[in-house]
C-alpha cells in the first residue's frame, strides 16, 4: 500500500511542481529574468478565483478563465512597467520582483483580514470527487486529474515551443539575445510573452492545485523556494531538467515520510528541498542538466 | 524669476510648510498620547458625552484584530454595554463604567516589534487591567512590559501552564491572570479523565483491543507539556485497565510542523493505517492542519477512533471544508458551545450572533466577556480600582467564593490560574472542555464525558462509533 | 647599529604582500601584518583625522547627519512617549543590520537573501552568554558580534563560488535551514527548540520608563559607532576593493588584490556588525525564538537599503528610519482617527503602503531615496544662502 501512495502523491505534486518550476525556468533561461514574484503568481490566481467563487457572481469555470486572464495582465504589465525600464540590472529586477510580491501578499492579508472572522486558508473546489480504487489503494480522484492535466499542459507548451514560430522565436532569443535581434525578432515582445505564459503557468498550477492543498497568504515564499529549489537541481534554463528536478524533489520529500522510519521524519523532509539547494551550489551550481557557466 | 525672488519665496514657504508640519504633528501626534483626550469608549453608556477618567474602570484588549481580535472586542462590548446600561459599578459608593479600548498586537503573525509598540502604546493610555493575548511566544514577550509597569494582564487566550504555575508563582509575573482557555494541564488531565472514564470502558466493551495509538501534535508550547503528560499516562494506563495494552513502546509521537500540506497528511494516514493503531490523539491548534488532519481520517477510514484537540474542528465550516465523513467520527474537545451550561449562555451566543453579523462566538470573546464581569465584582469587592486593590479583589474568587461566568463557574487558584473541573477533587462545572462529535445532520453535539462534568449540567447526545469499523 | 625606518620598509613590504595567492588562510603571518598596517594607519592618518572631522562637519552632508542625528535624539526626549523609544530602538536595531547588509550586499557586490543568519546567530549566542553562563550584557554584546564573525567565516566560504542569483538563493536557503534546526524539538539540546531562549533579564529593576530611556541612549551609542567604523571602512582603501570586487571581480583580481581573501573579510565584518544588531534586538525584546531566521526578517534589510540607497551605508540608516518610524505613525494615526469598525479594513494598511513605497522607489529611482533628498536639499540650502 505504501509503494502506490508514494508513486500517486509523488507523481502529483511532482507533475505540479513541474508546471511550476516550467514557467520559473523559462523566464530565467530565455530573458535572465530571476522573477521573485513567481510565488505570488501562484497564490494570487488562487485567491482571485476563491474571491470570485466566493461571491457567487459567475460559475467555477468562468472563474477560471478570469483568474488566468488576470494574471496574465499582471504578467503584462509586470513586465512593461516593472522589469524592462531596468532590465540591464540583473540585481535590481530581483529586487523589484521581490518587491511586487511582497506588495502582493500584503494587499491579499488587507483584503482577507478586513473580515471579522479571523483568517483562514482557501482551497479550490477540486474538479473531480470521490475515490479510484488503484491496486488496492483508495486515491482521491483528484490526483488523477492532476497529473493528466499537468501532462497535458506540458505537452502543449512542448509542442508549442518546438513548432510554432513564437516558439522558435523563443528559442532563438534564448540562445542570442543580440543575434535574435539583428533577425528581426522583437526581442521585447518575446520576453513579455514569455513572462505571461509564466505567469499563466503558475495560474494553472495553483487552480490545479490549491484544491487538494490549501494556501495561506504567506505561502508565496515557500512555493517561490520550491520551485527555485527544482530549477536549481535540474539546471537554470532547461526545461527537461526542471521536469526532472520536479520528480526528484516530490519524490525525495514522500520517501523520506516512509522509509525514514524516525520520530522526526516530518520535520526532516521539510527541509530536504533546502538542503539539496545548498548541496547543489556547493557541488554543482548549474544543476543536473545545465549550461556549464565560467564560475 | 530673479535670483532674490527665488529665494524669498523658498524661505517663505518652507516657513509655512514647517509651520504646518509643526502644527499637524503635535496635534496628532503628541495630543492624542494622553493630554486630555479621553480615548477609552463607553458602550452602553447612557449620559451625555463620556464620564471622566476618574470614574471609570479602565480595560484594555491586546489581540491580534484581523485574527479573532474583532471578535473579542465584540464579546467585550456586549458586556460592558451590559454593565454600563445598568448604570455602572458600585466601587466605594460611587458609580464607576467600563471604558474599553483596544490595541492590535499582530501576534498571530508573530510580529513581536508590532506587539510591543502596541502594547507601548496601551500602557500609555494608563488601563487599570489589560486583558487579551493569544500567540503564547509573543504574549511571552510583552507581559513583562505590563508587570514592569505595574498593570495587571488577564489573558483571554493562552494556554501555556507555565504563564500562571511558574511565572506566576515565583513572582516573575505578580499580576498576571488567566480566564480563558484552561492550562494545558488541565486539558490534559481532562483528556486522561475522558479516556480513561469513557473512551476505554467503550472501546474495551466493544471487544476491542488497545494495543497502538499515535499522538499527533504540534511543537508549540502549550503542545509539548500536553504530549507529555498524554505519553506518559497512556503507558500507565496499561498496567491497569482491562484490554488496554499502550506503552511507550506501541504509542508512535508525530510532530507535524506548519509546513505540512496536504499530500504529507495523507501520506502519515497512510502510515497510521498500515500500523494498525486503533488510536489516534491529535493535539492540533492550527486550523489549516486540522482541516488537512480531518480529510485524511474520512479518506483512509482507519479502523481507530480519533479523539483530542483539534482547533479546526471548533469552527462553524468544518464540516464544509473536510469531506463529511470525517467530520461526524472526530471526537475533539471544544471551549464552548450553544449549551444551557449557564444561565446566560444560550442568550448570549444568539445576541453575539445578531451583534456579528452571523458569527459564532470563539472561546476568546467569551473569555473577555466574563472578565469584564469578574474585573467590575472585584473592584466592589475592593472598593477601588489601584493595582493592589484590583488584585486583591480578583483574588477573592475561590472554590468557596466563585461568581457564575458564562456556562461555567469562575474562579481562580493561588498561581491566578481559572480554576478547572476536577472530578477527583469534588469541584463540578468550573472551567471544562467540552467533548463534541457531529451527528448524522452535520450538527455538532456534546456527548457524555463519563463523568467529567455534571451531565444534568450539560445536555449531551450519543457518541458514534464509525461505520467502516466493523467490530468483532 | 643603524636604526632601518621601519615604516618605509614596511609600506614596500605590504605591498607586495597583497599580490595573488592561492587560496590560503596563513593567520599567524596575518595578524602581524594587520597590527603592522594599523600602525601605519594610525601614525599616518590621526594627524590628519582632526582637521578631516572640522571639514566633514562644516561640508552640507555632513551638516546634514549630525542635523539629523540630534533630532533622532531629540524627538523620542522631547515626545516623552514610551511607545517611541521602543520604536526608534527597533528603528536603531534595524539601521545597523541594514548597514551591515548594504556593506556586504551593496557594496561588495555579494547580494545576501540570508542575512538574519547572523543577525539571529548574534541574539542567540548574547542570550546564551547572559543566561546560561552568566555575563554582564555589555561584553555579551561583542561576543554575540564575534560569534557571528565565526559563523560568517562558515558560511561565507561556500558562497565565495556563488555569484548572483546563486548567492542569493543558496544564502536564502541557508537561513532557512537555521530556521528549522533551530525550531526542530529532536535538536533541543543543541539549539533551544521550538521556544528558543526566554527571559532574558535585562535592567528590569529599572521602572519601564528608564529601562526604555537607558535602552535607547545605549542603542543610539552603539549606532553610531558601528555606522561611524562602517562609513571609515567604507571610505578607506579597503571600501575601495570591496567596490572594485562589486564592479569587477576579474579586473580586481587581475590587479593583484587576492579577492577571495577580501570577500571573507567583508562577510566577517558584515556579519560582525549583524551579530551586533541581533544582540541589541534580543535584549530589548527579552528572548530569542527560532523565527528571528525567518526570510521576513532578511527581507527587512534589503527594503529599507533599497529605499534608502543600495551601497552608501548612511542610507541604509536613513532606510530603517523610514521605514519603521513612518510605519509606527501610520498605526498610531489609524488607531487614534478611526472608529473601530473601520480599524479592521485598515490594520494592515501600513505594510501594504510601505510595500508601494518599496515597488515605486526601486523602478523609478536608481540610488534610492537619500541621496536625490540630500543633493535637492543641498540645492534648496544654496539656493536660501543666496549662491
Amino acid at each position: 500500500m505504501s509503494i502506490i501512495s508514494i508513486l500517486v502523491y509523488g507523481a502529483a505534486l511532482g507533475c505540479v511542481l513541474a508546471v511550476l518550476a516550467v514557467g520559473f525556468s523559462l523566464v530565467y533561461g530565455v530573458g535572465g529574468i530571476i522573477n521573485l514574484s513567481h510565488g505570488a503568481y501562484y497564490i494570487l490566481t488562487a485567491y482571485i478565483v476563491f474571491w470570485f467563487i466566493n461571491a457567487n457572481i459567475v460559475a467555477y469555470p468562468i472563474a477560471i478563465i478570469i483568474g488566468l486572464s488576470l494574471i496574465a495582465l499582471l504578467g503584462i504589465v509586470t513586465y512593461l512597467a516593472l522589469i524592462k525600464p531596468i532590465q540591464h540590472n540583473e540585481i535590481g529586477v530581483m529586487i523589484v520582483t521581490f518587491a511586487l510580491a511582497f506588495l502582493i501578499e500584503q494587499a491579499i492579508l488587507v483584503y482577507e483580514g478586513s473580515k471579522p472572522e479571523e483568517i483562514k486558508d482557501i482551497s479550490l473546489i477540486p474538479f473531480a470527487k470521490g475515490q479510484i480504487n488503484i491496486f488496492g489503494t483508495q486515491i482521491d480522484a483528484q490526483y488523477i486529474v492532476i497529473m493528466i492535466a499537468a501532462v497535458i499542459i506540458l505537452s502543449c507548451l512542448i509542442l508549442f515551443i518546438k513548432k510554432s514560430r513564437i516558439g522558435k522565436a523563443i528559442r532563438a532569443v534564448s540562445q542570442d539575445k543580440d543575434a535574435a535581434k539583428l533577425m528581426g525578432i522583437n526581442v521585447n515582445l518575446i520576453l513579455m510573452f514569455v513572462l505571461t505564459l509564466s505567469a499563466v503557468l503558475a495560474g494553472f498550477a495553483a487552480i490545479l492545485y490549491v484544491s487538494v492543498s490549501p494556501i495561506y497568504p504567506n505561502y508565496g515564499w515557500e512555493y517561490l523556494l520550491i520551485s527555485m529549489s527544482v530549477v536549481l537541481l535540474g539546471g537554470l534554463g532547461s526545461l527537461p531538467g526542471s521536469v526532472i528536478g520536479a520528480f526528484i524533489i516530490s519524490f525525495s520529500r514522500f520517501i523520506c515520510f516512509y522509509l525514514v522510519d524516525i520520530p522526526y521524519n516530518v520535520a526532516y523532509s521539510g527541509i530536504i528541498y533546502l538542503a539539496v539547494i545548498i548541496i547543489m551550489l556547493i557541488f554543482r551550481p548549474c544543476g543536473i542538466l545545465g549550461k556549464k557557466e565560467r564560475t | 524669476m530673479e535670483q532674490s525672488t527665488k529665494r524669498i519665496l523658498a524661505i517663505v514657504l518652507i516657513a509655512v510648510i514647517g509651520t504646518g508640519i509643526g502644527i499637524g504633528a503635535w496635534y496628532f501626534l503628541v495630543i492624542p498620547a494622553g493630554e486630555g483626550e479621553n480615548p477609552y469608549e463607553y458602550p452602553g453608556y447612557a449620559g451625555e458625552g463620556k464620564p471622566p477618567l476618574s470614574k471609570t474602570i479602565k480595560v484594555g484588549l491586546l489581540d491580534h484584530t484581523a485574527v479573532y481580535g474583532q471578535l473579542t472586542y465584540v464579546g467585550m462590548t456586549m458586556s460592558a454595554t451590559e454593565i454600563n446600561a445598568a448604570g455602572g459599578v458600585d466601587v466605594g459608593g460611587t458609580p464607576y463604567y467600563i471604558g474599553i479600548t483596544m490595541e492590535d498586537t499582530k501576534e498571530a503573525f508573530y510580529n513581536y516589534d508590532e506587539a510591543l509598540s502596541a502594547t507601548l502604546r496601551m500602557i500609555e493610555k494608563d488601563p487599570d487591567i489589560v486583558i487579551g493575548g493569544f500567540r503564547s511566544e509573543v504574549v511571552e514577550t510583552y507581559v513583562p512590559y505590563l508587570m514592569q509597569a505595574g498593570i495587571p494582564f488577564m489573558t483571554t487566550g493562552c494556554a501555556t501552564t507555565e504563564f500562571c504555575q511558574t511565572n506566576v508563582a515565583s513572582d516573575i509575573w505578580p499580576y498576571f491572570f488567566r480566564i480563558m482557555p484552561q492550562n494545558s494541564e488541565n486539558l490534559g488531565l481532562a483528556f486522561m479523565d475522558y479516556l480513561e472514564n469513557f473512551l476505554f470502558p467503550n472501546m474495551t466493551g466493544e471487544g476491542v483491543i488497545l494495543d497502538g495509538a499515535t499522538i499527533m501534535y504540534e511543537e508549540l508550547i502549550w503542545t509539548i507539556d500536553l504530549k507529555n503528560m498524554l505519553y506518559d499516562f497512556l503507558n500507565a494506563t496499561s498496567m491497569v485497565t482491562p484490554g488496554v495494552r499502550l506503552g511507550y513502546a506501541n504509542v508512535t509521537l508525530k510532530p507535524i510542523t506548519p509546513s505540512m500540506g496536504a499530500l504529507d497528511f495523507m501520506a502519515y494516514w497512510g502510515v497510521f493505517g498500515g500500523s494498525g493503531h486503533q488510536l489516534m490523539l491529535p493535539v492540533i491548534s492550527d486550523p489549516t492542519l486540522g482541516n488537512y488532519f480531518g480529510m485524511g481520517y474520512n479518506l483512509t477510514q482507519p479502523n481507530a477512533i480519533v479523539a483530542g484537540i483539534n482547533v479546526a474542528h471548533q469552527l462553524a465550516d468544518y464540516l464544509t471544508t473536510t469531506p463529511a465523513m470525517g467530520c461526524q467520527y472526530e471526537i475533539s474537545m471544544s471551549g464552548a458551545e450553544r449549551v444551557p451550561s449557564g444561565p446566560n449562555q444560550i442568550a448570549f451566543w444568539d445576541a453575539f450572533k445578531v451583534a456579528t453579523g452571523g458569527y459564532d462566538p470563539v472561546y476568546t470573546a467569551i473569555g473577555a466577556y466574563d472578565a469584564i464581569k469578574i474585573i467590575a465584582n472585584a473592584t466592589t469587592i475592593a472598593g477601588s480600582t489601584a493595582l493592589n486593590d484590583l488584585v486583591a479583589g480578583l483574588e477573592s474568587f475561590n472554590t468557596t467564593n466563585w461568581m457564575f461566568g458564562l456556562g461555567r463557574k469562575l474562579a481562580f487558584d493561588e498561581n491566578h490560574d481559572v480554576i478547572a473541573t476536577n472530578p477527583d477533587a469534588g469541584l463540578y462545572n468550573f472551567s471544562a472542555p467540552l467533548w463534541c462529535q457531529y451527528n448524522q445532520e452535520g450538527v455538532k453535539h456534546v456527548i457524555p464525558s463519563g463523568g467529567f462534568y455534571d451531565d444534568n449540567f450539560i445536555p449531551n447526545d450519543m457518541f458514534r462509533w464509525p461505520y467502516w469499523w466493523v467490530l468483532p | 647599529m643603524v636604526e632601518k625606518d621601519q615604516n618605509v620598509n614596511e609600506e614596500l613590504v605590504t605591498e607586495k604582500v597583497l599580490t595573488r595567492r592561492p587560496f590560503s588562510i596563513p593567520l599567524k603571518n596575518y595578524s602581524k601584518k594587520t597590527s603592522k598596517r594599523l600602525g601605519i594607519f594610525f601614525k599616518h592618518k590621526i594627524p590628519y583625522a582632526e582637521s578631516e572631522l572640522k571639514s566633514w562637519v562644516r561640508s552640507f552632508r555632513g551638516g546634514i547627519i549630525l542635523l539629523c542625528l540630534f533630532l533622532v535624539t531629540l524627538i523620542p526626549l522631547l515626545l516623552n512617549s514610551i511607545v517611541y523609544f521602543h520604536v526608534f530602538i527597533i528603528a536603531m536595531v534595524y539601521a545597523i543590520y541594514a548597514a551591515s547588509w548594504d556593506l556586504l550586499s551593496g557594496v561588495t557586490g555579494q547580494v545576501s537573501f540570508g542575512h538574519a543568519a547572523f543577525f539571529g546567530l548574534g541574539g542567540y549566542m548574547c542570550a546564551a552568554f547572559v543566561k546560561f553562563l552568566g555575563f554582564h550584557w555589555f561584553p555579551s554584546i561583542i561576543i554575540g558580534g564575534a560569534l557571528g564573525v565565526l559563523f560568517g567565516l562558515i558560511i561565507a566560504i561556500p558562497s565565495l563560488r556563488l555569484k548572483g542569483p546563486y548567492l542569493a538563493l543558496g544564502s536564502l536557503a541557508f537561513s532557512l535551514l537555521m530556521w528549522r534546526l533551530f525550531s526542530m524539538e529532536s535538536l533541543r539540546f543543541l539549539f533551544f527548540g521550538s521556544e528558543g531562549i526566554r527571559n532574558v533579564a535585562f535592567l528590569q529593576s529599572l521602572t519601564l520608563r528608564e529601562k526604555l530611556i537607558t535602552e535607547f541612549i545605549l542603542a543610539l551609542i552603539i549606532m553610531i559607532v558601528c555606522i561611524t567604523i562602517m562609513l571609515v571602512v567604507y571610505n578607506s582603501k579597503l571600501g575601495t576593493i570591496f567596490k572594485g570586487i562589486r564592479d569587477d571581480e576579474y579586473a580586481t583580481e587581475a590587479a593583484g588584490i587576492n579577492v577571495t581573501r577580501y570577500k571573507l573579510l567583508a562577510f566577517c565584518i558584515s556579519a560582525f556588525f549583524a551579530g551586533i544588531a541581533g544582540s541589541i534586538y534580543m535584549l530589548h525584546r527579552g528572548n530569542v525564538k527560532p523565527d528571528i531566521f525567518m526570510s521576513l526578517y532578511s527581507f527587512y534589510p534589503i527594503i529599507m537599503v533599497v529605499v534608502g540607497g543600495i551601497s552608501t551605508i548612511s542610507g541604509a540608516a536613513f532606510g530603517a528610519y523610514f521605514f519603521y518610524v513612518l510605519n509606527e505613525i501610520i498605526t498610531q494615526l489609524c488607531s487614534d482617527f478611526l472608529p473601530s469598525n473601520l480599524q479592521l479594513i485598515f490594520s494592515n494598511i501600513a505594510t501594504l503602503f510601505f510595500a508601494i513605497i518599496l515597488l515605486v522607489v526601486v523602478r523609478f529611482t536608481e540610488r534610492g531615496l537619500m541621496e536625490p533628498a540630500i543633493k535637492r536639499s543641498k540645492d534648496l540650502w544654496d539656493l536660501l544662502r543666496g549662491k
